[in-house]
């Protein structure tokens, strides 16, 4: 069975009910004259082009580049230098925090259940201080950078203790915009898919370097990237 | 009492200004299919995503509502406009059948033009609407100053296809008005009959692929203007005889 | 000039005819009463001669072309009736400047004035007015558009007492003015008869009678007299009413008696005497059937 055809069943519905309606009907009390009508007409067609005049001067100055771009290679890119430790690779602007701690023998962490993701690296003498650098969250979607609305905490360090919290709870609502798909038949832009297409996040990243023979104590289950470089 | 030599055009012409006053209801039921229309474009998509630290809501607005009631009204005006109400009052004046037809005609494309410009324009309320809102906005479209021949052939085909709906509804009209028995044939017709695809009664499925996947605008324009002259030359055969204020 | 010529009009619908095969020329400048009981063909003639309707058979000209689908005929004609349908987005003065487009003879001096002079709001809706103030409204504009062919249909349904003489003289005094083809209906002839010229007298879809009124008054006369000796005259002509007032009796028949027939009527103290054109298309439309004395004299007999 044809079903592609059963779209168009709506048309049956509501074409008698928008005939049965538009039909000249008995003379009612209050009828709109022909002035008035072209009057509203005129009305509503000033205040589409207006709409549309004021649309296009946001979108120049707004809408074309509301978000930073952030393309899933940036992403990638900056995901792949924390693994390799270049992190003078990164921009600078994702950095959150730069601190330091002193440090004895060992690292106690501790942790709830949504780990942050942590690199540990390896200095190559034991100086008794963990220089410890914050990542800020990253938040793609559709290739643009939400990163700035994702809430996180930073970890709490207390002596040989280091805790990272549960992070905090994040609500983002966008809306997503197309002219009608229908005219978009002879468009040289062919209209793109749109509405909520792809996403990339995470939360802060944790790198840490740390003197060399530190001994580190964690949960079983808790993932520390090491990176050697 | 000398006799008046009236000329065709003449007749038109005085017609068809006639009816751009006593058919204004048509001008309030666009606008009411456009605003019907801007409203459901408001609640055309949604949805919420996440996971325990984050949940992502999005909405999808779309000017597609507004074209789509567009074409509706394109439809039920040009079957409306053939219904007896309309053509007595088109008859108590000086009019023959042909001269109504083309009046009609005229007037059909010239409401054309304007559903069909402000279809567009109409979605632009809704574009305005959400920049306005606290929301981030995702404007997926470029407009008039990024790409202004894309922002123009979107009007011309939105006016194209209103034409080609309102030259349905004409035909389909004037077929009604010939015998209501017309109504369960076209029913069975293009409704029924092709759920058991059975050959040759996909008409719809063969209009959808012979306009809507035509690529080129001009070709498009070619097609809808050979349909709508051939919807009219049938309209017009086929109410010749009708007989008015019976 | 021939302005309206039936040649052998016929038209049926799938039930029943309506009319005929009619014969009949209405010439130039003639203002014709189109008389007949309810629902004898009198609109559908009309209609016919405005080219809203086709015949079924027989040829119609009206201005030497056929009226249907003639932009001439309509142009020049103007038929007024209660289906003049006017949008209800247009108000009466709306109105009347649409007519003066389309009416290249339309008088809006004229109209304007009995607009006013029948006190009509301009803003009002057509389909708003009353019954008779909507015959009264299209009344004017048949009278303002001066078309060479002015139609009216049972003009002044609705209208008070008032208003219809009011009208008729408007009419008359507008058509001696600017004369030219009117046909006017109404089944009360009394009310138009000193406005006509011609009686066209349709009745069962035929002809009747057509021609100057007082053809139509001379056409009968009522013989009164003595029922034994009347009934000696009329045995053998066709008798269109009779009456009887104990002795004496009362008798419609043709006016054909000869001089001689004449005398002897006098001698026999039967009276002639000439009847209304009224009495007459009453007498010409009762039919077969007699009138309605007879469905009671048959109930109290039978």
């Amino acid at each position: 069975m044809n079903l592609s055809i059963l779209i168009l069943l709506p048309f049956l519905i509501v074409i008698p009910i928008i005939v049965y309606i538009m039909r000249p009907k008995k003379p009612s009390k209050w009828t709109m004259n022909k002035k008035w009508t072209y009057v509203f007409f005129a009305t509503y067609t000033a205040v589409l082009l207006l709409a549309a005049l004021t649309v296009e001067l946001f979108d120049k100055k707004l809408a074309t580049k509301p978000f930073n771009h952030f393309s899933t290679e940036d992403f990638k890119f900056i995901e792949s230098a924390l693994h390799l430790g270049n992190l003078s690779a990164i921009d600078p602007s994702q950095v959150i925090d730069k601190r330091t701690h002193d440090v004895g023998d060992t690292l106690h962490i501790k942790s709830y259940d949504n780990n942050p993701l942590v690199f540990i690296e390896r200095k190559s003498e034991n100086d008794g201080w963990i220089e410890e650098t914050l990542f800020k969250p990253i938040l793609i979607i559709n290739e643009a950078d939400f990163s700035d609305q994702v809430n996180y905490t930073k970890p709490e360090w207390e002596g040989d203790t280091v805790t990272f919290p549960v992070p905090p709870f994040t609500e983002l609502t966008f809306t997503s915009y197309q002219d009608s798909l229908l005219l978009g038949q002879f468009t040289r832009q062919p209209p793109k898919e749109f509405g909520y297409r792809e996403r990339q996040s995470r939360q802060i990243v944790i790198y840490l370097h740390v003197p060399k023979d530190l001994i580190i104590k964690a949960n079983e289950d808790f993932d520390i990237n090491y990176v050697n470089k | 009492m000398y006799l008046t030599e009236p000329r065709l055009t003449d007749i038109v012409k005085k017609q068809f200004l006639y009816k751009l006053n006593a058919y204004t209801g048509v001008f309030s039921s666009l606008l009411i299919m456009q605003l019907i229309g801007l409203f459901f474009g408001f609640n055309t998509g949604g949805g919420s995503s996440g996971s325990e630290s984050l949940t992502i809501n999005w909405r999808s607005l779309s000017g597609d509502m507004a074209v789509i009631f567009t074409l509706f009204w394109a439809f039920s005006t040009g079957i409306l406009i053939t219904t007896l109400a309309y053509r007595n009052d088109a008859f108590s004046f000086v009019s023959t059948r042909l001269s109504h037809h083309v009046s009609s005609f005229l007037f059909l494309l010239v409401m054309s033009c304007i559903a069909g410009i402000t279809a567009p324009l109409a979605s632009s309320v809704i574009k305005l609407i959400s920049l306005f809102q606290h929301n981030a906005v995702f404007i997926e479209t470029s407009g008039l100053f990024a790409s202004p021949v894309d922002f123009f052939i979107r009007i011309a085909t939105a006016v194209i296809y209103t034409i080609l709906f309102a030259g349905f509804g004409y035909v389909i009209g004037s077929l009604i008005q010939l015998s209501k028995l017309v109504i369960p044939f076209l029913v069975i017709g293009l409704f029924i009959l092709p759920l058991f695809n059975i050959s040759g009664t996909g008409f719809i499925e063969y209009m959808v692929i012979f306009f809507g996947f035509e690529t080129s605008l001009l070709i498009f324009l070619v097609k809808v203007l050979i349909t709508v002259l051939v919807l009219f030359a049938i309209s017009v055969a086929i109410t010749n005889k009708t007989e008015v204020r019976k | 000039m021939t302005v309206i010529k039936f040649n052998n009009v016929t038209k049926s619908y799938r039930t029943h005819s309506v009319l005929d095969h009619m014969d009949f020329t209405i010439e130039e400048g003639v203002l014709t009463g189109v008389i007949g009981r309810n629902g004898v063909g009198k609109s559908t003639l009309m209609k016919i001669s405005a080219g809203y309707i086709q015949a079924t058979s027989g040829e119609v000209q009206v201005f030497s072309e056929n009226p249907f689908n003639s932009l001439k005929v309509s142009a020049n004609s103007i038929l007024v009736d209660d289906t003049m349908s006017f949008s209800d987005k247009l108000s009466l003065s709306d109105i009347l400047k649409e007519a003066n487009r389309f009416y290249l003879n339309w008088d809006a001096q004229l109209a304007q004035r009995l607009f006013d002079y029948f006190s009509f709001h301009p803003d009002v809706r057509h389909k708003h007015l009353s019954k008779g103030k909507k015959s009264t409204f299209n009344a004017i504009i048949g009278i303002a558009s001066h078309c060479p062919l002015t139609i009216f249909d049972e003009p002044t349904t609705g209208m008070d007492t008032a208003v219809r003489k009011d009208f008729y003289r408007a009419l008359l005094k507008d058509y001696i003015a600017n004369p030219r083809t009117i046909l006017l209906s109404s089944h009360h002839l009394e009310e138009i008869e000193d406005l006509l010229e011609d009686i066209l007298l349709i009745h069962d879809g035929k002809i009747r009678f057509h021609g100057p009124i007082t053809d139509l008054q001379e056409m009968l006369v009522k013989l009164v007299g003595k029922k034994v000796n009347v009934l000696a005259h009329t045995s053998k002509r066709t008798i269109f009413g009779s009456q009887v007032n104990g002795a004496y009796s009362e008798v419609l028949v043709e006016n054909k008696f000869t001089a001689d027939e004449k005398i002897r009527l006098s001698e026999e103290g039967i009276k002639m005497i000439p009847v209304s054109a009224n009495d007459a298309y009453v007498a010409l439309t009762t039919g077969a059937k007699g009138g309605i004395d007879d469905v009671f004299n048959r109930t109290a007999t039978d």
